[in-house]
């Protein structure tokens, strides 16, 4: 007897001992791999991330039927800010979804199948790996689980009493978790039908399952449709359906959701099969011999650790591979171009292999602030297109374009994109801080007031907007702030219609402000990737405004180039390097030397000039 | 033992109690003998000074904008007992049963604030601020559209609300997302009642329609209106077909602009479910919009412009657009024989250089009260939008006077409406911060046309309208409230049940390419 105690006790610890390896796993992924704040910070790709304001009426908002864990869940989803924070909260509920199962299985005697209490915690770190956010879904599990457990351990023998603790949890759960009643509801089910046979209540909890939405729609929460009241947060709710761009998702939210009844199922119909009811405690015959104990019994601490390697095995093999490095590449790169974090943002676009306008935008940018767009544009992929991301195909992206915008001075562009997204996605604190900004530039301080007095009721951004209020309260024209100033100074003056589009919209800035050094070196830049050499030639004397000390290199091979083709230039009339005329004659070179074959030229020319504006005149369509 | 743990329990709780009730005591009222006097009128926010209110508006809680460690306010008017108010708080919550009684006893009499704010030991008395408690009482209900201030519509919130004005009861109406993420726009009353009622909604799920409440009870239309207006008889609904534009600036303060590509008049004659024109409204020359009948049904006001630009003319702004000025017109119509008269114009855009827009008859039909500003359709977006009134009764020279109101600001004012008794007007103003259109209540003279100060719809939390990014637009006032609202709406619109109407005007009767795609204009 007191050998068996001792391997119980040693199975919890190791038991208990597997389980933190896995949450640590677990949170690491989420932490490091999907990094977290990418969620929060996504360039309103995620369209159901949710917005949060510490405001009575924002609560007000969430007075219906499972709005108190779309609540709960706004709030906890602004943690996110912080990767760390974002992981540290996914894997505590995650792992209390897992507790509480545990929990169930136990008291229902499924110990073969308690791994099983993973499933739905591996469907919400495989649905994170392609950067979707549904841990309100987990939440409303957890709301559910948490009822069923209560109920397991409260039911008595006293029908009226079952009745009455059936209703009450399920009035709970309905008001808290919306369509967590029906995972509560299907779990008290097959509970009592394949374990307590109580047939009897069975009618019952249809019933109520049935009938409690609408009494509650009825006398409670008549803010909402009785479609909403039956289904929202089911995954096949429209407000899921409508927000999630890739349907196939959607069907991991029902392995989220009715994993753990599953089990219950499987488990009972196993039973019933076998005819042998587990779960009634046997009683032992007297001078019953013992059996002999299992491998497992007697080795527990080598087949834990073979567990949870093979548990975290399989975990990784289910969701590693479906991570979206791609995307995480695309968010990483807008979120370091936000918060201007040049070399990072250029480090990590190097990293994609693949023509991407949006990540040409943000590079470009970086390569701006960096003072490296003369000497380093070409260094990366390159398209006309991708400076402002105004061509058709990019006609309905918005918030993307919106720090460029910025930048440059088009206010008024920034805040036509912000205000479509923030339509589109929510008042997301980083756009109300843009917006914010955008209309103290603008000179209007009333809205900016009411962005920042909206923004001083958010969780990371307030104490940035309340320093904004006051200095606002004390010069609203911002006269000693000189980013604000200069932002001012790039002002479009003249009235232009419709949103604005390169080229011209950098020699409208210039007309507006000489000294907008982003408007002209976008505008030489575009006109070399363009290969507009009329442009280029005509704009290079305004360098004087600007305080060059040496001319870029590449501008100094867009010389060369233009004259090449004929344009009126004179390279003698500026300053070109040594090593730039060295270059253009050993371009010239390898060329001659391959008879103008420029597939025969391009392995060496690619090896020694890739990065020249040469190579990409010369193989660049 | 377990009566021991009960006991801790109870006495916790108690405990708790004790430390709430003692944190949200009230402050005793202070007795002020000395005082410093300020000689200047104390800022508050909302800017409740010099208005009017009505007999019947909700208690119009405000915050003081001055430093102090303890605010006294007195309000009061000559009958009655004073409303006195001791806060640390500068937000000043007002009993709503003290203030109902103030305003009930002191009808036609002012209504007066004083402000006492307490610095270190010594108190402070600002300039009493002056206010008039009206006679008249407003409709008690108004209903407005609340939503972002969007560029295109795509999934933000939206909803047609009903707000009790005597209170701060809000119940939503119909909101976007009782028809899946779609619109609602355009509601329209009869005679300020909620007998007949028009609210259109747009959705791509259950299609761009019309819902029509009637005696209580609510049906789907099956086609759509844009600009709605009932006739006072209840029998006919005239409307505008438009075909909208978007586009924006890259420079002005107001970022986005509209305009119509065309529009033409038509009506609905609801017992026949039947849609019919004229060419006298619906005149391929000219762009005919927000219609809107005369109380007695005699006549149909709107706005019209001739035709700048060719149907054809894809652009976006044509090139004319900001020459575009709108004639407030009207026509005669005989709704027992369904004819129309001789279309007149009242005021001529293109002689004061102004356009012309969103006519509204008072209910004593004296006035219109009119949008007018530099050019264009779309008050809402134009900054230089004020509100005028017009005479209705021609000088002896036969021209009809005008004059604008004196409840104006630099940014645009727009979506006015009358009280049934024609002695108050509601509109939607952007005077706060030039984005968010809020709605004022001003007192309207029907003898003289004189509109006074105009004040922000009263609020519970005072501080609303500083922090909510929402706009509040077409606002509406009406006698009861609507009869049908919330799922009741819903599940008409999400019914396949509708009114199959007789359509003979389509956009095609305009002559130009239907608006196609997925971006809603919004339609502040």
């Amino acid at each position: 007897m007191m050998k068996r105690v001792k391997v119980k006790n040693g199975n919890s610890f190791l038991r208990l001992l597997s389980d933190i390896a896995f949450w640590a796993v677990f949170f690491l992924f989420l932490w490091l791999i999907v990094d977290m704040k990418l969620i929060y910070f996504n360039d309103a790709s995620i369209l159901n991330f949710p917005e949060f304001f510490l405001t009575i009426d924002f609560f007000k908002e969430f007075l219906y039927p499972g709005g108190l864990i779309e609540y709960a869940n706004a709030f906890v989803s602004q943690l996110f800010y912080y990767s760390i924070c974002g992981a540290l909260v996914v894997t505590v509920v995650c792992a209390s979804v897992a507790f509480f199962a545990d929990v169930i299985f136990k008291k229902m005697n499924i110990k073969k199948l308690r791994l099983a209490r993973f499933v739905p915690v591996l469907a919400i770190a495989f649905l994170y790996a392609l950067y979707t956010h549904y841990l309100v879904f987990m939440l409303v599990l957890l709301t559910a689980l948490v009822a069923f457990t209560i109920y397991l351990y409260a039911v008595k023998k006293s029908p009226a009493a079952d009745w009455l603790i059936f209703i009450v949890l399920s009035a709970i759960v309905y008001a808290a978790a919306g369509s967590g009643l029906l995972v509560f509801a299907l779990l008290c089910f097959l509970y009592e039908l394949f374990y307590r046979q109580k047939y009897k209540l069975l009618a019952v909890y249809v019933a109520v399952l049935a009938l409690l939405p609408y009494v509650i729609f009825t006398f409670v929460y008549s803010n909402v449709t009785i479609v909403d009241a039956y289904t929202n947060l089911m995954p096949f709710s429209w407000k899921i359906v409508q927000a999630e761009l890739r349907d196939e998702l959607l069907i991991l939210l029902y392995v989220v959701y009715f994993a753990i009844p599953f089990v219950l199922l499987l488990a009972s119909l196993t039973k019933l099969l076998t005819l042998r009811p587990q779960y009634v405690p046997s009683k032992k015959k007297k001078n019953q011999q013992p059996q002999p104990l299992k491998w497992h019994l007697k080795h527990p601490a080598l087949s834990q650790a073979i567990g949870s390697c093979i548990l975290l095995l399989i975990s990784a093999a289910v969701v590693l591979p479906f991570h979206e490095r791609n995307i995480k590449i695309i968010l990483l790169t807008s979120y370091y171009s936000h918060h201007e974090m040049w070399p990072e943002v250029l480090e990590t676009a190097s990293k994609y292999d693949r023509s991407n306008y949006f990540i040409n935008n943000v590079v470009n940018r970086a390569l701006y602030h960096s003072g490296r767009l003369g000497y380093d544009l070409f260094e990366y992929i390159q398209h006309p297109d991708s400076f402002l991301l105004n061509s058709e195909q990019y006609k309905k992206v918005y918030y993307r374009k919106v720090d460029v915008f910025f930048d440059l001075g088009l206010m008024n562009s920034a805040e036509h994109c912000l205000a479509v997204d923030i339509d589109m996605v929510g008042e997301r604190p980083f756009m109300l801080k843009s917006m914010a900004l955008i209309n103290i530039i603008k000179g209007n301080v009333p809205a900016a007031r009411a962005y920042l007095n909206a923004l001083s009721n958010t969780v990371f951004y307030s104490d940035w907007a309340k320093e904004y209020i006051d200095k606002l309260n004390a010069d609203p024209t911002f006269a000693d702030a000189p980013f604000i100033q200069q932002k001012k100074s790039a002002l479009l003056r003249k009235t232009y219609l419709g949103i604005l589009k390169d080229p011209q919209v950098f020699v409208y800035l210039l007309d507006a402000d000489p000294k907008n050094k982003m408007a002209y070196e976008y505008l030489m830049a575009w006109s070399l990737v363009a290969k507009d050499f009329d442009s280029f030639v005509g704009f290079l004397p305004k360098m004087s405004n600007f305080d060059y000390e040496t001319i870029p290199p590449l501008w100094q091979q867009a010389i060369l180039a233009s004259k090449a083709v004929g344009k009126k230039i004179n390279p003698k009339d500026y300053q070109i390097s040594q090593r730039t005329i060295q270059i253009f004659s050993d371009f010239d070179v390898v060329m001659k030397r391959n008879f103008g074959n420029k597939q025969s030229a391009y392995p060496e020319l690619f090896k020694k000039y890739k990065s020249t504006y040469f190579f990409y005149l010369t193989y660049v369509q | 033992m377990r009566k021991k743990y009960l006991l801790i329990l109870l006495l916790l709780i108690l405990a708790l109690v004790g430390v709430v009730a003692l944190g949200y005591r009230p402050q005793p009222t202070p007795k002020i003998d000395a005082f410093d006097t300020i000689s200047s009128q104390p800022q508050i926010s909302p800017d409740y000074a010099d208005v009017v209110f009505p007999p019947n508006i909700a208690p119009a809680n405000f915050i003081i904008k001055e430093q102090a460690d303890l605010y006294h306010v007195k309000i009061f008017s000559s009958i009655g007992p004073k409303i006195e108010i001791t806060a640390e708080d500068p937000a000043i919550i007002i009993p709503p049963e003290k203030w109902r009684r103030l305003l009930d006893e002191n009808k036609n009499s002012e209504l007066s604030i004083d402000i006492y704010t307490k610095n270190k030991d010594s108190w402070q008395k600002f300039n009493t601020i002056k206010n008039k408690i009206a006679n008249d009482p407003i409709d008690p209900y108004i209903v407005y559209r609340r939503m972002r201030p969007t560029h295109y519509r795509m999934r933000g919130k939206v909803g047609i609300y009903q707000r009790d004005l005597t209170s701060y009861n809000e119940v939503p109406v119909l909101e976007g997302t009782n028809h899946r993420n779609g619109c609602v726009n355009c509601h329209t009353f009869c005679n300020n009642e909620t007998k007949n009622v028009i609210i259109s909604y747009r959705s791509d799920h259950f299609g761009n329609k019309a819902l029509l409440i009637k005696d209580g009870k609510a049906q789907k239309i099956g086609t759509k209106f844009t600009y709605t207006s009932w006739h006072p008889s209840g029998r006919l609904l005239s409307f505008s077909v438009n075909e909208v534009r978007q586009f924006f600036y890259g420079t002005k303060n107001e970022v986005r602009d509209a305009f119509d590509r065309d529009s033409m008049l038509a009506y609905y004659l609801v017992d026949k479910k039947t849609v019919k024109t004229s060419p006298k409204i619906s005149s391929p020359d000219r762009q005919e919009t927000y219609p809107t009948w005369s109380p007695d049904g005699k006549y149909l006001y709107f706005s019209s412009a001739p035709m700048l630009w060719k149907n054809e003319e894809q652009m976006v702004p044509p090139d004319k657009f900001d020459e575009l000025k709108y004639d407030l017109t009207r026509i005669s119509y005989d709704i027992e024989t369904d004819t129309w008269g001789q279309v007149e114009t009242i005021i001529k855009g293109e002689d004061i250089n102004k356009t012309v827009l969103l006519p509204r008859i008072s209910p004593d039909g004296r006035w219109a009260l009119v949008c007018m500003a530099d050019y264009g359709c779309f008050p809402a977006f134009r900054p230089t939008s004020d509100l005028y009134v017009v005479d209705l009764i021609p000088d002896s020279n036969g021209q009809y006077k005008y004059k604008k109101l004196d409840i104006n600001s630099d940014v645009s004012e727009s979506y006015h409406s009358f009280s049934s008794n024609s002695k108050w007007i509601v509109f939607s103003s952007k005077r706060r911060d030039s984005i968010f259109t809020r709605p004022y209540i001003s007192s309207f003279e029907p003898d003289t046309g004189i509109a006074h100060k105009p004040f922000l719809l009263p609020q519970k939390d005072p501080e609303y309208f500083d922090r909510t990014l929402r706009t509040f637009s077409l606002p509406a006032l009406i006698k009861s409230p609507i009869a049908v609202t919330g799922e009741g709406l819903a599940k008409v619109v999400r019914s396949s049940k509708e009114i199959k109407v007789n359509m003979p005007v389509t956009m095609a009767t305009l002559g130009v390419p239907s608006a196609g795609g997925a971006e809603y204009i919004s339609q502040e």
